[in-house]
């Protein structure tokens, strides 16, 4: 059987960068500053739109963090709208990510997921990151303060 | 012309002659500037001659100095008014100011004075065209035949003469003598040669004699480079002589071709004699749709002629596709059969039936291993689900329930926040439910999911204009345009010729008491139609030299229909409308009837502050210039009117003639022949 739909990835742009926003204020707890999504525009491939038939309904931004020992990309947010879960969207937003920092002196995505979050956790795990430390009180502005675990995936 | 005395006041000694010939050739050739010396230099020695005058006039006109020239012009023509080079002058010059009527009369003096000037009967001959004038066109293009048979244009001009006149005997019998002077065969790229065959079958055509188009046809074909018009053609003509089973199969080839046209399958349809026949012409689309499984022609068509379970079964089907593959436009495909009230409720029970399965299914085969391939059996993705709420708010809204429509459209935003269509969909429900303001910020939102949407940004402009926020609309569709030239993107749209926001922003300011703006964007919308009808000039030389002439004629009777389409006819209503109320209500009294009632000091204070209002505003709104030249950006000078009614009627004389538009020409004319009434006493008292 032929696929019944199609996902595709595309970059960010001053022209959908409303999606973005969108997406991210349906999906996510924490609302992100105008300054925030314009240098979004900034990080080139560390961020992508994902798309269902035609349908944007996935986003990745990600961050570079350069260090003196080593290189690191910091998933900030990714999100798929509710309705689309379940059709590896997210994975392939992530295997995007991955791909790109092989291509980089990258040695390093990593991740924080509150504690409370089983279904993302697991998604983490399947997706290929490893459950490392805990950090207490890492969502400051929950009530009370939530921890995170960091998930971490190394690139060889 | 040499055998003739010349005048004393159009003498020129020798030198000056030439240099005559000089200012004509370099007219010719755009130099204008130079032109303009070399007449100077003539008129040093003769400053009285008319034809030089004339000349330079003329020259000036070009050169932007329109009154200067035209007063040249004129005392060229004073000087030597026997003249037919000044007569010309003049001719050229009405004609640029589209002066039609003005310039064949002075092509007509020329004529007289050198009668069978080539160029000036070419010229004239256009404007007759122009006019729509038959017989002068005819008699000045026999003429021109006569002077040049050796340039086929002649022919072709003459022929299209006779067919617009619809005298196609003598249309044929020009084009056939063509064919038998002519001395050698036509080369095998000729395109011209090609048009005018097929121009020649069309005119046989019409003179109702089907069987010997058909064997033209025939004969011509090998010669024909438009294939496709062959094929039409004979289509059409062997359906009309009713040799059925040929035309069905040329009208097969025909949809072989492109079955996305619904001509060739109407034509199908009559070929194979089942219009009538509701269960043959069923089977025959069902054969059709199975064929061309890509054509929607194929597939909608039974839609329509289809009663009861029948239709029920097609347009299930029909809709299935749709739905499930996610079709923006399933809603639009369907919209023809919302008059058929029966139709609309078969539609609205399936569509919900089948929301009922989509929902069903989903929520026992929900996809949840991540590898992009589902557990479910169904069909169904999460777009299928989008898009049939979102047709449901199409339905309901198109019904006139604005709640039921409201509440899908939620879902559908609920679902798929990311959606343009989906806010577009709620807005217009916004709209139908008379909450403009809110409608226009729902439009916006959908704009702001995509910025390089020009359709989604247009809609946005226009939802501000109808909750008349003027400001936030030109921003928003400046976004678009060319911004460099005066009052943000509004001088681009006016150059641009954009009808619907011109009269969207008028209706706007009608509906805020701006007179003036709402005028001025009601004399744009007529200028730009009026354009449109003074731009064909160019093509009554053109299309004939070209030899596309089926075309041209085309051409030539959209633009005979140009002011009855609804993008002119709104904006006259609306001017016409306002003429009339402007009429009714003079200046005085409007202002009375806002101080009615208040005592010597309130009026004083509300009219020093309705004053002070005024002027705040007019400022913010004198950026709305239409173009660099634009003195009265305000449109006070068409408030001002002395003559609203006879300002109305300019509106209403393309209108003249159409019934639909008869009462409204009536409101005009009442109030003139009021107006006339008191002359009237006063004359028999």
């Amino acid at each position: 059987m032929t696929a019944r739909f199609r996902i595709s990835l595309d970059d960010l742009t001053p022209n959908n960068l409303g999606v973005l926003r969108r997406i991210n204020s349906v999906v996510l707890p924490t609302t992100y500053s105008d300054t925030w999504y314009k240098d979004s525009l900034k990080v080139g491939e560390l961020a992508k739109l994902a798309f269902f038939d035609e349908v944007p309904v996935g986003a990745i931004r990600c961050s570079l963090e350069t260090g003196k020992d080593k290189n690191k990309i910091y998933i900030m947010t990714l999100a798929v709208l509710s309705a689309y879960r379940g059709y590896g969207i997210g994975k392939q937003l992530v295997e995007h990510i991955i791909k790109y920092a092989k291509t980089t002196s990258v040695k390093e995505i990593y991740c924080h997921v509150w504690v409370g979050n089983e279904e993302a956790m697991a998604w983490y795990e399947r997706v290929g990151f490893t459950k490392c430390e805990l950090v207490a009180g890492y969502y400051r502005k929950m009530d009370p303060a939530g921890d995170a675990y960091i998930f971490k995936k190394i690139i060889e | 012309m040499s055998a003739r005395q010349v005048p004393k006041q159009r003498y020129l000694a020798p030198k000056e002659a030439a240099s005559f010939r000089q200012v004509l050739k370099l007219y010719e050739t755009h130099q204008y500037k130079k032109a303009i010396k070399v007449a100077d230099t003539i008129l040093k020695k003769y400053p009285e001659h008319g034809e030089t005058l004339a000349m330079k006039g003329l020259i000036l006109t070009f050169l932007d100095q329109r009154s200067e020239g035209h007063e040249l012009i004129k005392l060229g023509l004073k000087n030597d008014i026997s003249s037919f080079i000044c007569w010309h002058v003049y001719g050229l010059f009405h004609r640029t100011e589209k002066n039609f009527d003005e310039a064949a009369k002075c092509y007509m003096r020329a004529l007289k004075f050198d009668p069978g000037n080539g160029n000036i009967l070419r010229d004239l001959s256009l404007l007759q065209m122009q006019m729509r004038n038959f017989d002068g066109f005819v008699t000045s293009r026999k003429q021109i035949l006569s002077q040049r048979p050796e340039i086929r244009q002649n022919w072709t001009a003459l022929a299209v003469g006779y067919g617009m006149m619809a005298n196609y005997d003598l249309a044929e019998s020009i084009l056939q003598k063509y064919e038998d002077a002519m001395t050698e065969p036509a080369k095998p790229d000729d395109t011209e040669h090609s048009e005018l065959l097929l121009f020649k079958n069309w005119v046989i055509y019409q003179r109702g004699d089907i069987q010997r188009a058909l064997d033209d046809l025939e004969k011509i074909s090998a010669f024909v480079l438009d294939k496709l018009c062959v094929l039409e053609y004979r289509a059409k003509y062997l359906l009309e002589l009713g040799r059925l089973e040929d035309a069905a199969k040329v009208y097969r080839k025909l949809i072989n071709r492109n079955p996305d046209s619904k001509e060739y399958f109407v034509g199908l349809e009559k070929a194979t004699g089942v219009t009538d026949n509701i269960p043959r012409r069923k089977v025959l689309y069902n054969e059709l749709a199975k064929k061309f499984k890509r054509s929607d022609v194929a597939k909608s068509t039974p839609l329509y002629f289809l009663e009861g379970d029948e239709f029920q079964a097609a347009m299930s089907d029909y809709l299935t596709g749709l739905l499930s593959r996610g079709v923006p436009s399933a809603y639009v495909n369907m919209k023809p059969h919302y008059a058929n009230e029966v139709k609309v409720k078969a539609i609205e029970d399936f569509v919900l039936k089948y929301l009922s399965t989509v929902i069903a299914d989903s929520s026992n085969g929900s996809p949840s291993n991540g590898n992009g391939t589902t557990n479910g059996t169904s069909e169904n993705t999460p777009s299928t689900y989008l898009w049939t709420v979102l047709y449901l708010a199409q339905h309901y809204s198109k019904i006139g329930d604005q709640t039921k429509a409201t509440q899908y459209i939620e879902k559908a935003i609920e679902h798929t926040p990311t959606l343009v269509e989906a806010y577009m969909v709620k807005a217009k429900i916004q709209k139908r439910s008379g909450d403009l303001q809110a409608a226009c910020e729902t439009m916006n939102q959908g704009r702001e999911l995509d910025l390089q949407d020009r359709f989604v940004n247009s809609k946005a402009g226009k939802y501000y204009l109808l909750a008349n926020k003027n400001e936030q609309a030109v921003n928003t569709i400046s976004l678009f345009t060319k911004n460099d030239g005066p009052g943000k993107g509004v001088g681009d749209l006016h150059e641009m010729q954009c009808l619907w926001f011109i009269t969207e922003q008028g209706e706007m300011f009608a509906r805020q008491g701006k007179i003036g703006l709402a005028l001025k964007r009601f004399h744009s919308v007529k200028k730009i139609v009026d354009d449109w009808w003074n731009d064909q000039f160019d093509f009554h030389q053109y299309a004939t030299r070209q030899g596309t002439v089926r075309t041209y004629i085309d051409l030539l009777k959209w633009e005979d229909s140009l002011h009855s389409w609804s993008f002119y006819t709104r904006g006259a209503e609306d001017a016409i409308k306002m003429y009339i109320s402007l009429y009714d209500t003079p200046k005085s009294a409007r202002a009375a009837a806002e101080l009615e009632g208040l005592s010597e000091e309130e009026r004083k204070r509300v009219i020093k502050k309705m004053k002070r209002d005024r002027a705040k505003e007019n400022k913010k709104l004198e950026i709305e210039k239409v173009s660099e030249k634009d003195d009265d950006p305000l449109g006070k000078n068409l408030e001002n009117t002395a003559n609203p009614l006879e300002d109305a009627m300019v509106f209403w004389k393309p209108l003249s003639g159409l019934k639909e538009w008869e009462s409204l020409g009536e409101e005009i004319k009442k109030r003139m022949d009021v107006a006339k009434e008191p002359e009237k006493v006063v004359a028999t008292a």
